[in-house]
């Protein structure tokens, strides 16, 4: 791996570090989190934060307790 | 529409605020002994990587002058007096949930165990026993990679105790074992020296290390506390 790909591959697991606490971990003050998600082409990125998004609504959806 | 940044103590002293999203200036606003971080903008915020790290800026800006809980992305509402009706609700949780992380930062763990082999690709006329063998072979691999993960987070995890408040529950996610320890901000760097000192004698699975993050794995839950009064 050389410098420049080192360097993406640490910026792309930072990101992934990031997308994980800001959209499943902090508090949630107003039980419900509202997301819309750009209108554009869904490159990578995107498509991780959507997803991400997803799978941690649905977690939530599961565990939340009936009402 | 409010978008909120973090909570924190209303007796912080005045704070440097750097821009919100959209470049919004950042407000706060008290309610008793807590005060919202937030700022005021007339349309939904979308989920790009440029607001992601526009929201952690600014928290992170306070996080390095006062203890806070950072919001979930995407946390608005209506208007202030619909946020501090929160505050208000949630007084004794988020007292709680400062004092618990005061004085604190995360560091992020996170162990991935080397990617599968590239397995073969199993003919289309196959048996079905064949193919069921091949998944077999498969899922042992996987769950060899996991336990080899867990087992050196465990050993991490002896050399990591002595120098942390708390560790979060260890998760697989995208791959990667991953976990959080809160660990006092003056104490961040020695936690995670020696975090490096053990991936340095690790050749697989790999270790990373990241932070310092706001405590965003020690937040109070408030799912559990929506009858709280003051």
């Amino acid at each position: 791996m050389n410098g420049v790909e080192e360097k993406s591959a640490h910026e792309h697991v930072t990101l992934l570090e990031l997308i994980d606490r800001l959209l499943d971990k902090g508090v949630v003050l107003s039980g419900e989190i509202t997301l819309s998600v750009a209108d554009v082409d869904l490159i990578d990125l995107g498509l991780r934060v959507l997803l991400t998004s997803t799978e941690a609504r649905e977690r939530r959806r599961l565990t939340a307790p009936p009402s | 529409m409010i978008y909120v940044y973090a909570v924190i103590e209303a007796t912080a002293s005045p704070l440097d605020l750097s821009p919100g999203l959209e470049d919004q200036p950042v407000r706060i606003s008290s309610e008793s002994e807590l005060a919202a971080v937030y700022s005021v903008h007339d349309r939904p915020i979308a989920a790009t990587a440029e607001h992601l790290w526009r929201h952690e800026g600014v928290v992170e800006t306070i996080m390095r002058q006062t203890t806070l809980i950072p919001a979930r992305f995407g946390t608005t509402f209506a208007d202030v007096e619909k946020l501090c009706d929160k505050l208000r609700l949630h007084r004794s949780k988020l007292v709680e949930g400062l004092n618990r992380v005061r004085g604190c930062v995360e560091i992020g763990i996170r162990i991935a165990p080397p990617p599968p082999a590239a397995a073969g690709r199993i003919a289309d006329d196959a048996s079905g026993r064949a193919y069921m063998l091949a998944r077999l072979a498969e899922e042992r691999a996987r769950r060899g990679r996991e336990e080899s993960a867990t087992g050196m987070l465990a050993e991490l995890h002896e050399l990591l105790r002595p120098l942390s408040r708390e560790r979060s529950e260890p998760t697989m996610t995208h791959g990667a074992l991953r976990t959080a320890y809160l660990v006092e901000r003056d104490g961040a760097p020695a936690l995670a020296a020696r975090v490096v000192d053990f991936a340095n004698k690790t050749a697989d699975p790999k270790i990373l290390c990241t932070g310092p993050w706001p405590a965003y794995h020690f937040v109070p839950d408030l799912s559990e506390a929506k009858h709280e009064r003051s």
